[in-house]
């Protein structure tokens, strides 16, 4: 089979792309282009995560660099016809911007052009289960340099100088951590990846151990050899199946290619990865827990001191990183540290990955210099809120973190700013909000997510979390007091204070957040019983405007407990509101908009 | 495996990948319309794709587009070259395209007993 291939199509094989149809569209083009001949000159390559999910299954053609979307198999016939055969893009399947236009190609997509990728720059460009790929990106060539040209206080001194910090949320910055590793004395020292990615909202870690899988490797290898260590493991959850595939893959390629494993690049360093699967409970991303789970132990969080520097793994110095802090690296050796400094703020450099979702049009992953304003992340490359509805407030870090209203859209998104505003970088979450959320049922929602997820070793968090939910539910059912409201604040700074390990510590940030931001939809609660979102059902009443009502009877037939009804010879409905449990159904069944819910 | 066979693997790997980045510096278009078709283009393009893979080129990238409207002279190809004037070919056959690059894109001498005209870049031919 002849090497030079006229197209390559890049098909993304993200889980979200996968969700929509990917694999189908894979086995329909190979079918087409064997059909037509063409199997010799068209390469099909299977890529992770390219980023805008929300337009999957994505499939690029290069070098024309055309980007269809939201393909299915019935586009493919055509598609192979007009853009293969006789060169012309098939435009049903492109893009088209809020204004109108039609993208071809990756070029214009504003989504894609706006964002700055240096962790995600191979994702969506290489096929993740070749490392030939990887490596004509220039892979692995910072490994062989800084063994063979750099010493480990070298590697060390130019992550110090990119000021490269944390990304798995709490922003430690990540050339003091190796610096602590390296000083710490022992025969046998471990480093970790962290990839548990417990924040139910952010996806970035699972996109690069998809997409690019080497990078992290690489990553690891190089902070072996900075640090003294020879053994490192990855964490991932189980419900990533794609991403530890791809691990294995990965490191099984590294091994054949001498990456890993004994004196490589011809010199006397060895470093080898093992694989270690979790549960996916999202305390075991605690670092602390983590090694507990990695030992075998139950994951529970433990004292700190000991730092793992001093005390981790089976007792030896141990150092955790998350995937997207290791992803930075690579880049950072080669293009130096200076260079990574030059991005982003004073005191958040680089660039950061955030998981954009919720009510905005364009969802999927989004990378941009550290310090770019919410508004150019929401609207400039998310394309703004779906339905052009007002933008109320992103949620950021998830669980341990808070929301940013409206007011404060030109925030810029670094470690201070956000900290400043109540809410955190966190992981990297970044969930939009529009009109019709209640920041009260938000803040309970992550509540709940926290009651479940509570380890139980420690009492503020245990119990906490299960008491600060019960008052926000009392609240969301209009059954509260102010009085209650003063209890939440004490008990949330309670465990803030008193919590054995970040998960309780930060679990009140939701709630002080939104406490702070948003405290009249707190007080319509308790002192008026509104939800002035319209969310919380319990303080809802559903009735049905006779203007609007045809008499079809669709809402009486779907009532669960048959409380609509029409007097005899009127035409419209009515709800009788002493059995009515707010349900939501007759609103949700309505075809005429006739049913009112306030 | 040392940091030298490293740098030779990258040379390699990245030949095969150069059509994933935005610029090379040839671009050949062949005339794919129903009545290049018709006329053999599929030939063509056959012979210029071994062509380019026999000689390891990274620099070039074949494209295929529509008709060209003159349908006597298929199969037409386009050669493109940066700034310079495309010189269009036409009447081709596979022999013809295989010369098309050995001498026009590896010695830079146009194959003139099939040249049909030289137009600039961004007319309509
Ligand atoms: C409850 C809880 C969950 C966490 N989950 C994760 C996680 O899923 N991934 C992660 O990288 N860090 C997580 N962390 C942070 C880790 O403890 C640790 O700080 C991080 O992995 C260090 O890597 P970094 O310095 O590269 O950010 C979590 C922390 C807490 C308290």
């Amino acid at each position: 089979m002849p090497e030079f291939k006229r197209l390559h199509c890049f098909l993304c094989m993200g889980q979200a792309c996968v969700s929509s149809g990917a694999r189908e569209v894979r086995a329909r083009l190979a079918e087409e282009l064997a059909e037509h001949g063409l199997s010799d000159e068209v390469v099909i390559v299977e890529t992770g995560c390219a980023g805008p999910c929300v337009h999957g299954p994505l499939l690029s053609v290069w070098p024309d660099e055309v980007l269809y979307h939201q393909v299915a198999a019935d586009d493919v016939p055509k598609l192979v016809v007009e853009h293969f055969i006789k060169g012309r893009p098939y435009t049903p399947c492109l893009i088209t911007e809020p204004g109108g236009d039609i993208i071809a190609t990756q070029r214009d997509f504003a989504f894609l052009q706006r964002q700055h990728k240096i962790v995600l720059e191979n994702c969506g460009v290489i096929d993740p289960e070749r490392i030939e790929e990887y490596i004509a990106r220039d892979g692995y060539l910072a490994l062989g340099n800084a063994l063979t040209a750099m010493t480990p206080d070298q590697v060390i001194d130019e992550v110090k100088l990119s000021g490269l910090r944390g990304r798995g949320g709490a922003g430690f910055p990540t050339g003091l951590k190796w610096g602590l590793l390296r000083q710490s004395p022992g025969p046998q020292k471990y480093v970790i990846c962290n990839a548990d990615e417990g924040d139910p909202g952010a996806f970035m870690d699972r996109s690069v151990l998809e997409g690019d899988p080497h990078r992290v490797l690489e990553a690891m290898a190089i902070k072996g050899y900075a640090t003294g260590a020879d053994t490192g493991y990855i964490y991932c959850r189980a419900e990533y199946p794609l991403a530890i595939r791809r691990i294995e893959i990965a490191v099984r390629q590294a091994r054949e290619y001498g990456c890993l494993g004994e004196g490589l690049f011809e010199t006397d360093f060895s470093f080898d990865i093992e694989l270690r699967v979790g549960a996916g409970a999202f305390v075991c991303g605690e670092e602390t827990a983590l090694m507990q789970s990695i030992e075998g132990k139950r994951g529970q969080p433990m004292p700190r001191p000991p730092f793992p520097t001093q005390r981790g793994l089976w007792g030896c110095p141990t150092s955790i990183n998350n995937v997207e802090t290791y992803a930075n690296i690579p880049w950072i050796l080669r293009h130096g540290g200076a260079a990574y400094a030059a991005l982003g703020t004073e005191r958040s450099k680089g660039t950061k990955v955030f998981a954009l979702a919720g009510n905005v049009k364009n969802t999927g992953l989004v990378e941009v210099p550290m310090g770019t304003s919410l508004r150019e992340v929401v609207f400039g490359i998310g394309g703004g809120v779906v339905d052009d509805r007002p933008f109320k407030a992103a949620q950021t870090g998830g669980p341990s973190g808070g929301c940013i209203p409206a007011a404060h859209l030109d925030a810029p998104l670094d470690y201070e700013s956000l900290t400043a505003l109540g809410a955190i970088v966190g992981s990297g979450g970044l969930i939009v909000l529009d009109d019709t959320s209640c920041m009260v049922d938000v803040a309970r929602y992550y509540m709940e997510f926290c009651v479940d997820e509570s380890c139980g070793k420690c009492i503020p968090c245990r119990a906490g979390t299960r008491q600060v939910y019960e008052i926000l539910t009392t609240i969301c059912e209009g059954n509260a007091t102010m009085a209650d409201l003063d209890r939440l604040e004490k008990l949330c700074l309670l465990m803030r204070d008193m919590s054995l390990c970040g998960l309780g510590q930060t679990a009140p940030n939701p709630v002080l957040s939104t406490l702070r931001h948003f405290r009249e939809e707190y007080e319509a609660h308790i002192l008026e019983q509104r939800c002035p979102s319209a969310v919380c059902r319990k303080l809802l009443t559903f009735s049905i405007n006779p203007a609007k009502c045809t008499g079809c009877g669709v809402c009486a037939r779907n009532c669960p407990v048959e409380t609509i009804h029409k007097e005899d010879g009127e035409r419209r409905y009515e709800v009788h509101q002493d059995e009515c449990i707010k349900c939501g159904m007759c609103f949700d069944v309505c075809n005429f908009g006739a049913v009112v819910k306030e | 495996m040392n940091l030298d066979d490293l740098r030779r693997l990258r040379e390699k790997a990245a030949r095969e990948l150069a059509l994933r980045s935005e610029h090379r510096r040839f671009r050949v278009v062949v005339c794919m319309g129903t009545s290049g078709l018709a006329k053999g283009s599929r030939e063509v393009m056959d012979a210029l794709l071994a062509e380019v893979d026999r000689l390891e080129l990274d620099d070039v990238e074949v494209v295929a587009t529509g008709s060209s409207g003159v349908e006597d002279l298929e199969p037409i190809v386009t050669v493109e070259e940066g700034g310079e004037t495309p010189v269009v070919y036409g009447q081709l056959d596979a022999d013809a395209a295989r010369r098309i690059i050995t001498e026009h894109v590896v010695k830079g001498r146009k194959v003139t007993q099939y040249v049909i005209a030289r137009r600039l870049p961004g007319e309509v031919s």
